[in-house]
């Protein structure tokens, strides 16, 4: 049985610490100052947090600060836009599709035809809307709309929520039939016009994002449609 | 019975009056929600909503006046949506009751604010993005949407917070706005889809219940409200943490970074063969990043509270071990349920009672201090709640006392 002994703890750690000091390092071997590891300074901690230090007051550089970044998104982001996109079709003046055809686009299209492309296409906001040349009419618009739609709500590339197709008189008097499809971001609109002697297919593709925004300029290009069959060679 | 130091000389109802009034230290906001006329972010937020407002208000209308009656049919299901989620996520937050001026605030920038310089800035930035992927990419709108709508929505809760009265305190509140923020985006946003289909269709009802189905049943439960609540977590962390400026930025900041990744992989053309399926896939790293969310705001807030309960609430208000009892659903509902048991439905809302206004005792005293008016009114209620429960207790044992006799 272990007597108990009340010294016996301090006397140990009196023993360890003389041993310490008999193997411990001397000025030879010691490190330098600038061998030291270098101690990484904690984070540091604010007195007080920030919700706490704005009590009662203006927030002045807050509000300031608020104003900035809106301002960015309403006046810089669109003047950076406006800045890289092409030259603006001139508004009012008609744009020439193909020989037989020519739309009227609204302010904030530009020309932007792809090589070996056949159809016109103009852009906006990320949106493109292509125009076909004019071509002699293979069956009623109404009836190419709906093989548009079957075809939409049948894509195995995509999911489209296909409306039902409607119809409308463009500026000139010639019918046309239209359906518009959306999926989760973007969406699709198409366009069939038709007088009795020519017909054309518009297909607009836009970001679901900006499709509000440009709807109406496309429709106006749409209803703008008028064929000119007196240039024909 | 302990009482506690209080945080601020000033008496509460709660404590013995002292002979000599201290001077008053106000620690409290100036008002109970984000309205606040001498904060001048109040009146920034102000001047950007109307400004919101007569952007968006031109393409709110077009549908309703081409079509009223698919107009008024997308706005009452769009409507209905919003309130049935605001009220759910309400209902849902674990420990606070925030204030419903500052909720519509916060419904008010997303909806009208965010969508209003959206309309502005979205095509702007789509252009831009166009112009350098090329306009055939199907990345644009997986590029340029997250750059436009993530921080705007953002911004939001930063201005709140900016106004004491909004109580951004935590990194809950932040995760709690940014999600009525983001679903005030998504409900107006989603009407004005659903509304230019509606015109496309010649105002047909039946395109307007599947727009409804498909961009709120399917992809908006992981949308707008739930990428700014994530982005929100970061805000309400920067306002609120004691940490260095450079590890406050790092989280807000990485907070944003996140939600608009996760709503870059949202909008991209990854597996989009299938709407209904790829939605559901790609929602699942934004619920599982949601989760991840509120599970550590969830035990930041309940440390806090923890916190407040054992050092600044006087224990017959709210005692530490009252705080155990209060610190998760099921264990205040297994409370209630026991209750019930004892002292009938009664006991039950009695018991439901102090719960809430010991919570909402807890809240004001981290939010506006314990001597603060709105501290003294839950104290109020708690004591009330605790006077009905005891009366209750006193009825069931004298009843029980009787039972033998009889």
């Amino acid at each position: 049985m272990a007597r108990f002994n009340p010294g016996g703890r301090r006397e140990k750690l009196r023993a360890d610490a003389v041993a310490g000091a008999d193997t411990g390092p001397t000025g030879e071997d010691s490190p330098r100052t600038v061998e030291l590891p270098l101690v990484e300074r904690r984070a540091r901690r604010t007195a007080v947090p920030f919700s706490v230090a704005l009590l009662n007051k203006q927030s002045v550089g807050g509000a300031s600060a608020i104003l900035l970044v809106a301002l960015f998104f309403i006046l810089v982001v669109p003047a950076v836009g406006d800045a890289m996109k092409g030259a603006d079709l001139t508004v009012g003046v008609p744009l020439a599709v193909g020989e037989q055809l020519q739309v009227t686009p609204p302010p904030g299209w530009v020309h932007n035809d792809k090589e070996g492309d056949a159809s016109t296409v103009v852009t906006k906001s990320g949106a493109q809307l292509s125009i076909s040349p004019a071509t002699a009419p293979t069956e009623a618009v109404v009836t190419q709309i709906q093989t548009i739609a079957d075809d939409l709500a049948d894509d195995p590339d995509n999911s489209w929520v296909v409306t039902p197709p409607t119809t409308f008189t463009t500026t000139a008097g010639d019918s046309g039939a239209t359906v518009t499809a959306q999926s989760k971001d973007s969406a699709t609109q198409v366009w069939v016009i038709s007088n009795a002697d020519l017909q054309t297919t518009l297909v607009l593709r836009a970001p679901l994002a900006v499709w509000d925004v440009i709807a109406d300029g496309a429709d106006t290009i749409a209803a703008s449609v008028k064929f000119t069959p007196e240039e024909l060679p | 019975m302990i009482r506690r130091a209080r945080d601020s000389p000033r008496p509460s109802r709660s404590a013995a009056p002292p002979l000599a009034p201290p001077p008053i230290m106000r620690r409290s906001p100036r008002t109970r929600s984000f309205i606040d006329v001498q904060s001048m972010v109040f009146w920034v937020f102000m001047v950007l909503a109307l400004y919101g407002l007569i952007q968006v208000t031109p393409f709110l209308l077009r549908g309703m006046q081409v079509f009223p009656a698919a107009g008024m049919l997308a706005a009452i299901l769009w409507v209905l949506y919003g309130i049935t989620f605001a009220v759910l996520v309400y209902r849902l937050e674990l420990f606070e009751r925030r204030s419903p001026i500052t909720i519509l605030g916060a419904l008010l920038w997303g909806a009208v604010v965010c969508a209003g310089i959206g309309v502005v800035a979205a095509p702007a930035m789509h252009g831009i993005v166009a112009s350098w992927l090329g306009e055939d990419s199907l990345w644009i709108a997986a590029v340029s949407a997250p750059l436009v709508e993530e921080p705007l929505k953002m911004l939001g809760v930063v201005a709140l917070a900016l106004i004491p009265g909004a109580r951004i305190r935590s990194a809950a509140d932040g995760l709690f706005y940014g999600a009525i923020i983001g679903l005030g985006f998504m409900v107006v946003e989603n009407f004005l889809y659903t509304m230019q289909a509606a015109i496309a269709s010649g105002g047909n009802f039946a395109t307007v219940f599947q727009l409804v189905i498909l961009r709120g049943a399917v992809s908006g439960l992981w949308s707008h409200a739930t990428l700014t609540a994530i982005a929100g977590v970061g805000v309400g962390y920067f306002f609120n943490s004691t940490r260095g400026r450079r590890v406050r930025w790092g989280v807000m900041l990485g907070g944003l970074g996140v939600a608009m990744l996760l709503h870059a992989f949202f909008d991209s053309p990854v597996l989009d063969t299938n709407v209904y399926a790829a939605t559901i896939a790609k929602g699942i790293p934004v619920f599982v990043m949601l989760l991840a969310a509120l599970r550590v705001v969830h035990t930041r807030e309940r440390e806090i509270l923890a916190h407040i309960a054992r050092d600044t609430v006087p224990d017959h208000l709210v005692s530490p071990l009252d705080f155990a009892l209060l610190s998760n659903r099921s264990i205040r509902r297994s409370v209630r349920t026991s209750a019930r048991r004892s002292l009938g439905i009664p006991g039950g809302f009695a018991m439901r009672q102090l719960q809430l206004s010991q919570l909402t005792l807890l809240s004001a005293a981290h939010e506006d201090g314990m001597a603060s008016e709105r501290a003294d009114d839950a104290t109020d209620l708690v004591l009330a709640s605790q006077a009905a429960l005891t009366q209750l207790r006193a009825h069931a044992a004298a009843e029980s006392a009787e039972m033998p006799a009889r």
